[in-house]
């Protein structure tokens, strides 16, 4: 009797351990539909090459940021030239154009030219109409400005789609910071040959770097100029030398250094070159991020025993407990809007991007699996993080008001700790 | 302690200035009896079985084997003044990797503070952390995590 409790016991704790049988996360939906976006573009025959990968860029900008669906031109009723004539609303409320977005491409003298109309079928509306010149050369960031347009047009949000994403690409022997526009084209290496690389973060100009350098053997906290590609030493203490966060006004560094004991924040003023404590209590205070007003920074912190994310006022000192449910939260992410903080939750061995309100309320958990450090996109509408699977890091995104995980970097590096310009 | 004994009889044979076979017959009967061996140059301390210790999940104390371990390897560091060490500190893949740097630093730092608080000489000890950066055991699963929350005291060369 004994031993067929126990092994029954025994199954029980089989089945409650399973992993598979963990779902710790209830994913936030959103009651967002995406809307139905038509693009049409007319052009000389002989762009026919340049239109249809313009097109394409901003497809794929619309399409990614969630906020829009881009609709099968095979359902299309009329043509662009007929719509560059006259918009006839009525055929585009038959297919469920939520929005008609037209441009036109020609030549002139030294690049290119773009009209653009955005129109609104449903409320027989044009929305808005611009024109943008390029210089001949690459399209993408003509194209990035249209997607831009089209979506601050309709969302009344400005684009992130000419913004910017860092990341650190693991080799077999070291690791390297990459550079790329933010839907993965144009990557180049801007950084190379460290044996361990971390946490860069942006310079508000978008011209520096801070990042955790591991130089020999040994943690530094260097500034890389993105123009000359040259690395200056701002800390060089004993121990940890780690998670450097620009100010929103580009003069402070926060960081966190264990020299003088525990790792504290410390904050480093760039005029002056030198550092001063910020945090004073717990064993372990790491991964500052400033509030967008300068404020506040938000960290992780275990002074009450598990790492939490708490925040301190840089004007009173006062601190506050910002995550309140789960027993591990840890890299927090300040969003660009200052309404909301990321991190990352770890609830019985299962993790997720999630967000909360600055005083910890109405948490969202936006995509599970092994995730680590968000960041925000610089209009705070998408998160970017790194996910990993079977022992290699993709970097995915997801709207930061629920949405569906995609991947931004290929299964066949391994891409973490991105970081996106502001 | 085996080998480092069997040295000892070695060197103490070829200091004595007796024939080889002889020592060679002598490490022998030592490698079966290592109680017998001669003690006369017993202040040379045996560089300790492991210089690993080992952590439980988000923490960084040490339990009674990290302390044997450390006063095992104090004990070498006293006896052996010339050699300086950094202590390199570790953690499981779990948790995320800016907290696991810190909780890898705390890791050193609790066996720096321990060394020192038993004789060595802070300056002969650097500490850098490594977070989950660096795991010695690759794979997933408990026995894998236990080997990778862990503090190396590795000698500097």
């Amino acid at each position: 009797m004994r031993l067929i409790s126990s092994l029954l016991l025994g199954l029980l704790m089989l089945a409650v351990s399973s992993p598979a049988s963990a779902v710790e996360f209830q994913i936030y939906q959103s009651g967002y539909k995406p809307l139905q976006l038509a693009w049409e573009i007319d052009a000389d025959p002989s762009l026919h090459l340049q239109s249809s990968q313009l097109g394409d860029i901003v497809q794929n900008d619309l399409a990614t940021s969630q906020s829009f669906v881009t609709m099968n031109p095979l359902s299309f009723l009329d043509s662009a030239a007929d719509s560059w004539k006259q918009v006839t609303y009525g055929d585009w409320r038959l297919i469920g154009t939520d929005v008609l977005a037209l441009c036109r491409l020609t030549v002139t003298a030294n690049g290119w030219k773009a009209e653009v109309q955005v129109h609104d079928p449903f409320r027989d509306k044009q929305l808005g109409t611009s024109s943008f010149t390029a210089a001949n050369g690459d399209l993408r960031p003509l194209a990035h400005r249209i997607s831009n347009y089209i979506y601050q047009t309709v969302l009344g949000i400005p684009g992130y789609f000419n913004s910017h994403i860092l990341y650190v690409r693991k080799l077999k022997n070291s690791s390297e910071l990459v550079y790329m526009d933010q839907d993965g084209a144009n990557q180049q290496v801007v950084a190379r040959n460290f044996p361990i690389l971390l946490s860069p973060n942006w310079s508000p100009d978008g011209k520096f770097v801070a990042l955790n350098a591991y130089v020999g053997d040994q943690p530094r906290i260097e500034l890389l100029d993105l123009q000359t590609g040259s690395l200056q030493t701002i800390a060089n203490f004993g121990g940890l030398n780690s998670t450097p966060a620009f100010s929103p006004d580009g003069r402070h560094i926060a960081a966190t250094l264990s020299y003088a004991g525990n790792p504290q924040i410390y904050i480093y003023d760039l005029r002056t070159k030198k550092w001063r404590l910020f945090t004073h209590h717990g064993d372990i205070n790491t991964s500052p991020t400033w509030s967008p007003d300068g404020k506040w920074i938000a960290f992780t912190s275990n002074r009450n025993g598990s790492p939490q994310i708490y925040r301190k006022s840089m004007e009173t000192g006062e601190v506050h407990a910002v995550s309140l449910v789960g027993d591990y939260n840890t890299s927090p992410a300040w969003s660009p809007k200052g309404d909301r903080i990321a991190m990352i939750s770890l609830k019985n061995w299962q993790y997720a991007v999630a967000t909360v309100n600055v005083d910890g309320s109405d948490i969202r958990y936006l995509a599970t699996g092994k995730v680590e450090t968000p960041a925000w996109s610089p209009n705070g509408q998408m998160l970017i993080y790194a996910y990993s699977h079977q022992g290699l890091r993709q970097l995915y995104e997801v709207p930061s008001w629920g949405g569906h995980p995609q991947a931004v970097t290929p299964v066949s590096e391994d891409a973490s700790y991105p970081a996106w310009s502001r | 302690m085996h080998s480092n004994h069997i040295k000892l009889a070695a060197v103490a044979c070829l200091a004595a200035g007796l024939l080889m076979a002889g020592c060679a017959k002598k490490e022998t009967v030592e490698t079966t009896k290592p109680e017998a061996a001669p003690v006369a140059t017993a202040k040379t301390v045996a560089k300790p079985a492991t210089n690993s210790v080992y952590f439980a999940f988000d923490k960084s104390n040490l339990d009674n084997p990290a302390v044997a371990t450390l006063n095992a390897n104090a004990e070498w560091l006293n006896a052996n003044s010339d050699v300086d060490v950094t202590v390199e500190g570790n953690c499981d893949q779990r948790g995320t990797r800016a907290y696991n740097l810190a909780l890898g630093q705390r890791r050193a730092d609790s066996v720096r503070d321990y060394l020192v608080n038993h004789g060595v000489s802070a300056s002969r000890i650097k500490t850098i952390s490594y977070g989950k950066e660096r795991p010695r055991c690759k794979g997933t699963g408990e026995a894998c995590y236990a080997q990778n929350r862990r503090a190396d005291i590795v000698v500097d060369h």
